[in-house]
């Protein structure tokens, strides 16, 4: 059997300490845009989302009228109906060089940022209080999912002070009450970014933004109907790189839907020629709560060490079902209202940073159960207090209901000096071992 | 007869095993030097002089422990999880939890009852040394005392002092307190072993507790962990039929004695 054996890691130069005082979106353009677009054919379309992201935060640069502050959690359609810019300040640390990540990390730090503040959020505090981020027109917050993003809005609050915030209050329940709760809300949403832009809301523009985010909906129940098959169809890397972001970012664009409509196709051939994705699949993963973004490397030890193949990402897809039959070009305002409300609601990352803990202890069921996992991984995002209540929890309920066992570990998505990819396959190591020896039902 | 090897590769000792099928020829231990291959290689080598061989003659080597991917000359790497695991229950079948505490990491393993030695769930530390031998070490250090006396000296207390920090940088400042209010030395010993087995007792809480329960690693030598643990965990831990601390470079071997065998026609 392959293990650690012989694999190579990413490794990370620290010890430079770079200028953090750069434009961090010509950063971005310089390198990762960069390697992107020069993948090779057959799989720079996984790409594209995250160039369209990349993109928009051009876009911004220049045009200033137009940008928008989203909390990741807050539904992106919103900011697209109101033909505006939805720039998302953490995003970046997502698609930023790794090295950027942790200079900018120390840079917090160093100006009084609490040490329990992760890379994630951390990432963008000097940016954002030392104003080297575009300045936001409106900027759209909200009380999930955990302590630190909140106090995040203090901090934009603090560092745009002429520029009026609207924080939404994400409701408690998944009920109808809960879904007028976040619509009327979001009313009001719509009378801010009014006020603030200075445009008035353009209702066929808005229905063809919803109109768009329901067939990305619709695209994505279909190709996680494909995910479902064995082998899985979908390379990890979409499943994880792309996917998630793209739904994060982009529901509501035209582009998105494009894309969308490229990985149906890829699906549904590779489905039909019975192949998986990159490698052997012997084993199916379900990360059940974050994964980690600073080395991909990770996921190609785990193919190629045990042909663990990821099929699915509990906490960034999003909570899918086929959307409703509507006619999107006659809907009126109060549909699209409540229809946003829904999408908000169960937007990634927003379904799973609010209300019960038994949602999430339940969707990572749902998930295990309807994709065959073998197992499932807890990667718990260091900051994600609330999700790590659910850890033990969900655990039990893995083995009891479905019995397959779940590996509960630290990490920090982007920051590698938390946990290293090494130390996350050594812990990985022995989990799919029990798992591969499971499943072959003979001792390692 | 064919010769295998298990070598065992941890933060304090590395450890080697050899076998022939049937019997344990040769073990040893030695503490571990800075590089994991030199280790590997002086371990190896002192069990393979005890059991009158040559490294040479090693069919198959497995390795394990952290160092495990250092180990010059192993045709397979497995994690000291799995290693322990097949090692417990080659000394004893009913082997059905499996506590393993070691230098730097703690385990909790739970086995299929059938004897085998699979690995069915386990549980174990994240990045903290609490609950490890590392803390055992450093808290023997504040004492000058080699840390072979800590376990008798736990178990002559008369009562248990409370170490409240789970930090071990912070334990050892509190431990220092202590001993400047010139606390007896003894309590405070039980003070320590009864923190390491409430960190250890955290991970027995994550997995099915099922009788009967084994340590292996080198804190098992240590009695006061024990009987701490066990009066938390309200079980008796039983002691291993060999030594708890070659466990998994056993494992290691028993393994490697299985992958000879598939490579036979």
């Amino acid at each position: 059997m392959p293990n650690l054996k012989g694999f190579q890691f990413k490794t990370y130069d620290f010890s430079k300490r770079l200028d953090t005082k750069v434009d961090l979106i010509e950063v971005i353009n310089n390198t990762v845009a960069k390697a992107f677009r020069n993948q090779p054919e057959p799989v720079r379309w996984i790409f594209e989302p995250l160039l369209q992201y990349i993109d928009e935060l051009n876009y911004c640069r220049e045009h200033p009228d137009k940008v928008v502050y989203r909390h990741f959690t807050f539904a992106p359609e919103m900011v697209y109906a109101m033909d505006c810019v939805s720039f998302v300040p953490e995003a970046l640390t997502f698609i930023m060089p790794t090295e950027y990540l942790c200079a900018l990390v120390d840079e917090g730090r160093e100006m009084g940022m609490p040490d329990h503040w992760c890379g994630f959020l951390g990432g963008v505090l000097a940016p954002i209080m030392y104003g080297r981020l575009p300045q936001p027109k409106a900027i759209l917050h909200c009380n999930q999912p955990c302590d630190n993003s909140v106090a995040q809005g203090t901090v934009l609050a603090e560092s745009y002070p002429d520029t009026e915030m609207f924080i939404l209050d994400n409701p408690y329940t998944d009920d109808e009450a809960g879904v007028q709760f976040c619509a009327e809300q979001l009313r009001e949403g719509f009378k801010y970014l009014e006020r603030m832009t200075g445009q008035k809301l353009d209702l066929d523009r808005f229905r063809q933004v919803m109109k768009n985010s329901a067939r990305a909906y619709e695209l994505i129940y279909q190709i996680n109907e494909y995910k479902k098959a064995v082998p899985c169809p979908i390379p990890t890397s979409v499943i994880l790189r792309t996917t998630s972001g793209a739904f994060y970012g982009l529901t509501g664009t035209g582009g998105l839907v494009q894309w969308l409509e490229k990985h149906l196709a890829d699906a549904k051939m590779r489905y039909e020629k019975g192949i998986g994705g990159f490698r052997q699949e012997k084993l199916r993963v379900v990360w059940n709560l974050s994964w980690p973004v600073f080395d991909y490397s990770v996921y190609d030890w785990m193919e190629e060490a045990f042909g663990a193949i990821a099929v699915a990402y509990h906490s960034a897809e999003p909570f899918y079902q086929p959307p409703p039959d509507l006619d999107y070009s006659k809907a009126s305002f109060e549909v699209l209202l409540r229809e946003l409300a829904l999408r908000n609601n169960n937007h990634a990352m927003g379904r799973q940073g609010r209300g019960h803990m038994m949602t999430f202890v339940d969707d990572s069921l749902k998930w295990c159960r309807e994709f065959k996992a073998d197992a499932g991984i807890f990667a718990g995002h260091w900051q994600c207090q609330a999700n790590w209540a659910a850890a033990q929890l969900t655990k039990e309920k893995l083995m009891e209901e479905l019995g397959i066992p779940m590996l509960v570990m630290v990490v920090d998505q982007l920051d590698p000096r938390v946990v290293s990819a090494e130390q996350m396959a050594s812990r990985m190591e022995p989990f799919l071992e029990m798992v591969t020896a499971k499943k072959e039902g003979s001792v390692q | 007869m064919a010769i295998v090897a298990g070598c065992d590769i941890g933060s304090v000792s590395g450890k080697a095993v050899l076998f022939d099928g049937q019997r344990i020829l040769a073990s040893a231990v030695i503490p571990s030097r800075p590089l994991p291959a030199v280790t590997a290689e002086e371990v190896l080598g002192l069990a393979a002089g005890q059991a009158g061989v040559s490294p040479g003659d090693i069919a198959y080597l497995v390795g394990t422990g952290y160092g495990r991917v250092k180990v010059p000359g192993a045709q397979k790497t497995v994690s000291e999880i799995t290693c322990h695991a097949r090692g417990a229950a080659f000394y004893n079948r009913d082997a059905a939890t499996l506590i393993d505490v070691g230098g730097q990491d703690s385990k909790v393993i739970s086995l299929s009852p059938e004897g085998s030695g699979q690995v069915l769930e386990f549980s174990m530390n994240d990045k903290c040394a609490a609950g490890t031998g590392r803390f055992l070490e450093v808290m023997a250090k504040v004492f000058e005392m080699p840390i072979e006396r800590f376990g008798g000296a736990a178990l002559r207390a008369r009562r248990c002092l409370a170490i409240s920090s789970q930090c071990t940088v912070f334990a050892e400042s509190e431990v220092v307190c202590l001993i400047g209010q010139e606390k007896d030395m003894n309590e405070i010993i039980a003070g320590i072993c009864d923190a390491v087995a409430a960190r250890v007792a955290t991970l027995v809480g994550r997995v099915t507790l099922r009788e009967k329960v084994y340590m292996s690693g080198g804190v098992a030598k240590n009695q006061g962990v024990r009987q701490r643990l066990e009066s938390r965990l309200g079980v008796k831990i039983w002691e291993l039929a060999g030594d708890p601390l070659i466990a998994g470079a056993l494992g290691a071997a028993l393994i490697a004695m299985d992958a000879l065998n598939k490579q036979r026609p």
